[in-house]
């Protein structure tokens, strides 16, 4: 059959008829009638009088006119050829990583249309597992500030030279190198073997110079203290989760310590009381911190006393050290229970501190050593390479360009300038001591307070433009690669080093070869930048090598000062000199802390997180400081907080300013409103680090500065001068009160629960020995209210009512594990990325107008609950009401993650007369935004206050009458706007919003399934907020899926509870008991 | 004129009039020419007029944000202003509706001015929600009218579409009532106007009255046919405007006795306005034979009577925010009674509940 077949119409084809040839080579077969047309005899007498030549003329003019006359449109181009792996309306995600020198996070990045607009975990990184915090997740907004600088800068005089080239910088700055006899090269920690490579091949075109490693918020004590005691100047592993008992001195590790994207995912596994085991968490610290917050048992320490708790800990768990005085009572009794603990626990012990005291480090070191956690919950042979900087090396520096002996300096990837202490080492300032440098090299981002001193900026790549390598611990890699191109005249720093070197290689290039240097083969090469992660057993010694030459941190010539003979392993080492050196004070002390949005101050810029109300506090746009309401009063001579009078003294609101307070430590005053945190240590406060950088000026509205910061128009005030000359986060301090007042915007007016049942909590002995916790008198007993006939019945059979159907298809729903919630907040930025949020700023803020479609409400114990709510069973009277709202002075802390609960009879579906919010068939409460008039009567029947109305256009430029809002909303200039998810529309003003579940995601993953023809698994759709959760507390599901995680947790697990159920809203969002790790008498 | 009240009756008019006299009372103050102090009293309320206008235009053009409302008190004076501008009207309808059922003669001096004010209420309190949306310019998406839309239509279930019917039925019933009213008294004037022009526009707006007896026995069968529906009204209106809150969820709202309560206390604030605007007006106009002593005790009456029911009502919410064991409900009344906001919950308890209560007194009834 090799011959080609034909076929025929017809005989006539197939024998080639002449008729069939000749019909076939005309156009029509038929004949067309033009005939019949054409003889009309009329259309002959047709014609065009001269006298009509105007209106013709007149009317084809017009309608060219009129045809060249359209409405104008916002321009969509298309693509003139299709990118091959672009399809418009499908999203790309690209693996890479964030490393900014103090969050670390394996990141997945979504792109739209080449534009990324979404960030989220990677789940294959080997370090940080699913962790993600809301620093990194916001990040992808910074991508698209227009305040970076956008091309290299020279200085002239006090003015700048802008818009350079690149050729003419280098060949400026190369010059005067060369003729520079000590350069130094400032950066954060890299980890970095092609940064490592980068500098080395700088170093040896000049051979003057000198790499300096300085972390801004330092973990130098940890480093000495490992150095004395194993001989490596390293972060061990921490397996937070192998620990059963995790005693935490002042240590932040799930919000700021270290590498808490990774503890704050271990972490959550340990925490799930059906587990074999759930573990227990001590934490001593001075300002109730997230960790702290979500502790089992947790008592304040001043952290002057943070030492005396390490050695008194040593000591219990059969220390032969001494333990100098202090302490109160309170925290003795705890840390007494909790060295028990520690013991029973062994091995699956974990002794962390926050201190960068190298003495407190030393003494926990030793405790760990003697629980014999190294091994287990501390891996020092699988040391973190995420802080290698060395406070003594940078202080040194400082004094060698005081001294005028350093003629060329590069600063990249940290801000000294803005994060150095008012005196280093005793002496200078960072800023005078630069002025000494006769060449300031700056590659950052933009002109913040280093650039501003600089005399050259080499603008900086954002981490999304950017290649880059990280070897995180030993053979674990990760990749950082580039997911759009530059959008303005940058280069990453590595690069700039490198062509100041002569090499004019692309940093892309550069970082394979010395991936292939290292012996990496191109197929893994490109898999590694597919995954983001690359492990091995060992690589070949040419990274090892680079690697080395940092390895060896000139920290060894330093730490012989410090702890002169322990260089050498030892549990003999003597800490006889360092719990020497604890000593309590009784002063006021300051300890510095870091925020959980600002982390170290270099998000400043990003509104997102500004907006981010800090999970203890609940306060937006400032630093403050944290004082305990009893010292507070004390300071303005006023009663206890106790009665009525002394709450309202305390109450901050929209017309309820803080109060001031000026503060004078280290050589240095600074004047903050304060806060008054319950849970605060006594005689101590807490100051944020990262506020009043020079580069949010203006971003607050004046008018609500008023007179107290009137010549310093920034978000909060710089507290990093506060570190002493030593870096010590902590210090003794001077506070005064002040007459002043100033408004703090805060999300969160009340403190407690005042008896009732949102949170609702139990301790692990009862939930262990509970068989049917739904019973009457049980921790999460079912309520019942009366019928007409005074018969019992379940709050949702009281009804008038048809249900909506949803027994079939799908019906989506959440279920929030309440004990694996830490509040940290990544859940609230990953839904403003994914649905468009508008930022409002600080003055909508305070005016409770925020958009956030998710809050966490975090709500303090308060034994008048405890006690007089029980006994009296109700609230009497308004004084009682208010004592319910005063918290502990040491409180247990719960959070609740708080979006529409999708009630399956809504009280919003009701009311609204247009229809414009409405039940879908799968469960879902929608809102459609275009048929929204904004009543606003949803809003107010709302239970759960969760409808968020657009007060203004807070997505526009045109609004003129608020133009703050340009300043505050990133949505507002085009730039901003190309964050923003093209498949969730921007509300205008006028209409109501709220938790769509991310729908737009349930609708693409139910495609997805149809498409593969299989039915919607569980966990294929996630939406922003349980995807973002690191400790799995959101999950999203299809509650009708028999076999789903929420189905099983919301209809199986004996700890299930809706909120509000006396409503009879039916939620489709279900809570899960937060189970404290207590025995109940205890508790 | 001859006196058909009984003699222990007092007169409803004073100062033994003719017909004659009481048209010439009655027209002089649209026939005469305004005094200077009318023009400044008019030209104020025209600058707060317009000042008013001004403040629309500003919340339409920003957004309603400058009204300074937040997510938890998505209504606050806009709510309160419809809610009070309804009430308000209700007694303009009593008035020309009820007591005319009831035959209440004395009712004959003040209706038609009354009537008038719940007109204007009407339009007062309609404003409110209108402004109150987001979107103004989709207001008209409330009304069921058929639309390209698709199935899009609106949702009987909410009580603002309710609102809707009700304040609409309201307003045309009491337009129609209104105007029918006036009818006769426009042909009066047309007969007395001597300007062209007047007597052209004053016989467009009588319709050819006549004043002849069939005209006259129309005139009042429709009176009573429009009073019979516009009674229901008087109940009906103000229940449903209650209903916005009472068929809520939130606590302090979720309250059935709402209908009656609301009911009353628009009767009570509407005499007390009839009463405020009375006072001035037999002044300003010279009206004190028409506008009597004795009509403002029987409006103090009512206001006693229906102030009392109002005080009743306030009692028994709090009766019921106790007794219902909700604490929800127990702290919104406690904190409204002894909250933030004590004083003006005093001032309203003292205006509304114990200041009727003089009114027992008859010297202090009839003392204006």
């Amino acid at each position: 059959m090799t011959e080609t077949k034909k076929y025929w119409k017809g005989i006539d084809e197939l024998t080639a008829a002449p008729h069939f040839v000749e019909q076939s080579q005309k156009e029509f077969t038929e004949h067309i009638p033009v005939d019949e047309f054409l003889s009309d005899s009329s259309l002959g007498e047709s014609k065009t009088h001269r006298r009509d030549f105007l209106k013709y003329l007149g009317f084809s003019v017009t309608a060219a006119t009129l045809a060249a006359c359209e409405t104008p449109v916002t321009k969509a181009i298309p693509y003139l050829n299709k990118p091959e792996e672009i399809t418009p309306g499908v999203a790309n995600w690209y693996a890479s990583t964030y490393f900014d020198g103090f969050d670390f996070a394996g990141v997945l990045v979504k792109t739209r249309e080449g534009r990324p607009i979404h960030i989220k975990s990677n789940k294959n990184s080997q370090i940080t597992g699913g962790g993600l915090n809301a620093r990194v997740n916001s990040s992808v907004l910074e991508l698209y500030d227009a305040k970076r600088a956008k091309a290299p800068a020279r200085r002239k005089g006090d003015k700048w030279d802008k818009g350079l080239s690149w050729s003419v910088v280098d060949k400026e700055i190369s010059g005067k190198l060369a003729s520079s006899s000590k350069i130094a090269i400032l950066t954060g920690t890299l980890m970095s073997p092609s940064s490592e490579r980068a500098i080395a091949e700088f170093k040896a075109k000049y051979p003057s110079a000198e790499h300096v490693v300085y972390d801004t918020i330092s973990s130098s004590g940890i480093l000495r203290a490992n150095n004395a005691m194993f001989g490596k100047s390293a972060i061990p592993a921490y397996n937070f989760d192998k620990a059963k008992v995790i005693v935490s001195l002042g240590a932040d590790f799930l919000a700021n310590w270290l590498n808490s994207n990774q503890y704050a995912t271990q972490y959550a596994a340990t925490r799930r009381p059906e587990a074999d085991w759930m573990s227990k968490h001590f934490q001593f610290e001075s300002k109730l911190s997230l960790t702290g917050s979500n502790a089992d048992v947790r008592a304040t320490v001043k952290p002057s006393e943070q030492g005396v708790a390490a050695a008194f800990l040593l000591k219990e768990i059969g220390g032969s050290n001494a333990v100098p005085a202090g302490l109160t009572d309170s925290a003795k009794k705890k840390l007494k229970k909790a060295a028990a603990e520690l013991k029973a626990a062994g091995a699956n012990a974990l002794v962390v501190a926050g201190s960068n005291d190298v003495n407190v480090q030393l003494v926990v070191n030793a405790i760990n050593e003697k629980l014999g956690s190294y091994g287990t919950t501390v891996d020092i042979d699988n040391a973190l390479n995420i802080r290698k900087g060395n406070d003594t090396d940078f202080a040194a520096l400082v004094n060698q360009m005081a001294a005028g002996s350093v003629d060329a300096i590069l600063i990249a990837g940290v801000n000294p300038v803005y994060t150095s202490p008012a005196k280093i080492g005793g002496k200078a300032d960072f800023k005078t001591a630069l002025s000494k440098v006769k060449l300031k090299v700056y590659l950052g981002d933009r002109l913040d307070e280093t650039g501003a001193v600089a005399d050259y900026i080499l603008p900086d790549n954002h981490y999304l433009e950017s290649w880059n390598d990280y070897n995180p611990s030993k053979g674990m890699y990760n990749v950082a690669q580039p997911v759009i191109s530059k959008l303005f005249s940058t280069r990453q720093w590595q690069e700039s080093l490198l062509a100041l070197a002569g090499n004019e290689s692309a940093y892309g290039d550069y970082l394979q070869a010395t991936w292939t240097a290292m012996g990496v083969s191109s197929t893994q090469w490109y898999s590694a930048v597919e995954s983001g992660v690359y492990t091995t057993s060992g690589l070949a010694p040419a990274v090892a090598e680079v690697v080395a030459t940092d390895a060896k941190p000139a920290a060894e010539k330093v730490e012989a000062a410090i702890v002169a003979a322990a260089t050498v392993v030892s549990s003999s080492i003597d800490l006889s000199s360092a719990i020497a050196s604890f000593k309590a004070s009784s002063d006021w002390e300051v300890e510095l802390y870091v925020k959980t949005g600002m982390g170290d101050g270099r998000h400043a810029l990003n509104p997102w997180l500004q907006e981010l109300p800090d999970p203890i506090t609940k306060v937006t746009w400032d630093n403050y400081v944290t004082m305990h309401p009893t010292d507070l009063l004390e300071l303005f001579g006023k009663s206890t907080p106790d009665n009525y009078e002394g709450h309202n003294e305390l109450y901050l609101g929209e017309k309820y300013p803080a109060k001031v307070v000026t503060v004078e430590a280290n050589g240095v005053t600074l004047t903050l409103p304060v806060y008054p945190l319950p849970g605060q240590a006594k005689k101590t406060i807490g100051i944020a680090l990262g506020y009043g950088r020079s580069i949010t000026e203006g971003l607050s509205r004046e008018e609500w500065s008023g007179d107290l910061f009137a010549d310093n128009k920034l978000i909060g005030q710089n507290a990093f001068p506060l570190i002493t000359a030593d870096f010590q986060y902590n210090s003794t301090v001077k506070i005064s009160k002040t007459e002043s007042t100033y408004p703090l915007a805060t999300t969160q007016t009340h403190h407690t629960m005042m008896g009732r049942k949102m949170v609702n909590e139990t301790t692990l002995d009862i939930f262990k020995s509970t068989k049917d916790a739904k019973a009457e008198g049980e921790y999460n007993e079912q309520m019942y209210l009366k019928d007409t006939y005074g018969k019992k019945k379940k709050p949702e059979e009281l009804d008038l009512w048809a249900d909506h159907g949803v027994a079939l298809g799908h019906r989506w729903g959440m279920v929030i594990d309440l004990n694996t919630c830490t509040g940290c907040g990544a859940c609230a930025t990953a839904c403003q990325s994914e649905n468009n949020i508008p930022v409002v700023g600080k003055d909508e803020v305070r005016r409770s107008r925020e958009m956030a479609w998710i809050r966490i409400d975090r709500y303090f114990s308060s034994t008048v609950n405890d006690k007089k709510v029980a006994e009296l069973d109700q609230l009497n009277s308004i004084g009682e009401y208010h004592k319910a709202e005063v918290p502990d002075d040491e409180p247990q802390v719960v959070f609740q993650p708080l979006m529409c609960q999708h009630c399956n009879h809504a009280p919003c579906e009701t009311v609204c007369p247009v229809a414009a919010t409405t039940h879908s068939e799968e469960g879902l409460n929608q809102m459609a935004y275009n048929r929204c008039i904004g009543t606003r009567y949803c809003a107010n029947n709302c239970p759960f206050k969760v409808r968020r109305f657009n007060w203004f256009q807070y997505d526009s430029l045109r609004l003129t009458q608020y133009p703050d809002f340009n300043k505050v909303n990133p949505a507002q200039d085009d730039l901003g706007r190309m964050v923003l998810n093209p498949d969730v529309v921007v509300r205008s003003r006028g209409v109501i919003e709220k938790c769509s579940m991310c729908v737009q995601r349930i609708q693409s993953g139910k495609l997805d399934a149809k498409k593969a023809g299989t039915p919607v698994q569980d966990g294929s759709i996630d939406t922003a907020c349980s995807e973002a959760c690191a400790s799995g507390a959101i999950k999203f599901g299809d509650l009708n899926d028999k076999t789903s995680y929420v189905h099983k947790a919301a209809f199986e697990n004996q700890r299930s509870y809706v909120m509000l159920e006396e409503v009879g809203v039916k939620p489709n969002i279900y809570y899960m008991t937060k189970v404290r790790n207590l025995d109940s008498k205890e508790a | 004129m001859h006196h058909v009240e009984a003699d222990i009756r007092e007169p409803l008019i004073l100062g033994n009039k003719t017909y004659h006299q009481i048209t010439e009372d009655v027209c002089a103050p649209v026939e005469g020419k305004a005094g200077k102090m009318w023009y400044m009293v008019f030209s104020l309320a025209a600058l707060l007029a317009l000042w008013g206008v001004g403040c629309i235009f500003y919340t339409v053009g920003v957004g309603i944000g400058v009204w300074g409302l937040n997510k938890t008190v998505d209504w606050a004076w806009d709510i309160t202003n419809f809610v009070w501008w309804v009430g308000i009207g209700h007694a303009g309808t009593l008035i020309s509706a009820v007591l005319l059922l009831f035959r209440q003669r004395w009712r004959m001096a003040i209706n038609r001015s009354a009537e008038a004010m719940t007109i204007f209420a009407v339009i007062m309190a309609a404003l409110f929600p209108l402004l109150h949306m987001g979107r103004i310019w989709m207001a008209y998406w409330v009304l069921p009218l058929p639309n390209q839309f698709g199935s899009l239509w609106v949702n009987f279930n909410s009580p603002l579409l309710w609102d809707v019917f009700a304040i609409s039925t309201y307003f045309s019933v009491s337009l129609v009532f209104w105007y029918i009213g006036l009818i006769p008294d426009f042909a009066t004037i047309r007969d007395r106007a001597v300007k062209p022009a007047a007597k052209k526009a004053y016989s467009i707006m009588a319709f050819g009255w006549t004043g002849s007896a069939k005209h006259w026995n129309r005139f009042e069968e429709v009176s009573l046919v429009l009073a019979g529906l516009a009674t229901p009204l008087v109940f009906s209106v103000h229940s449903i405007v209650s209903m916005d809150f009472a068929t809520s969820v939130i606590p302090g709202w979720h309250t059935t006795i709402f209908p009656p309560y609301f009911v009353a206390g628009a009767v009570f604030s509407g005499f007390a306005m009839v009463c405020t605007l009375m006072l001035v007006m037999r002044k300003v106009l010279h009206l004190e034979d028409y506008i009597l002593v004795k009509h403002i005790e029987y409006m103090n009456i009512i206001i006693m009577l229906t102030g009392s029911m109002v005080g009743v009502a306030y009692l028994s919410e709090l009766f019921i925010s106790w007794y219902s064991g909700v604490e929800y409900e127990g702290y919104a009344f406690m904190n409204r009674a002894t909250g933030w906001y004590w004083w003006s919950y005093a001032a309203m308890m003292t205006c509304n509940v114990i200041s009727p209560q003089l009114m027992w007194v008859k010297k202090w009834r009839r003392k204006y």
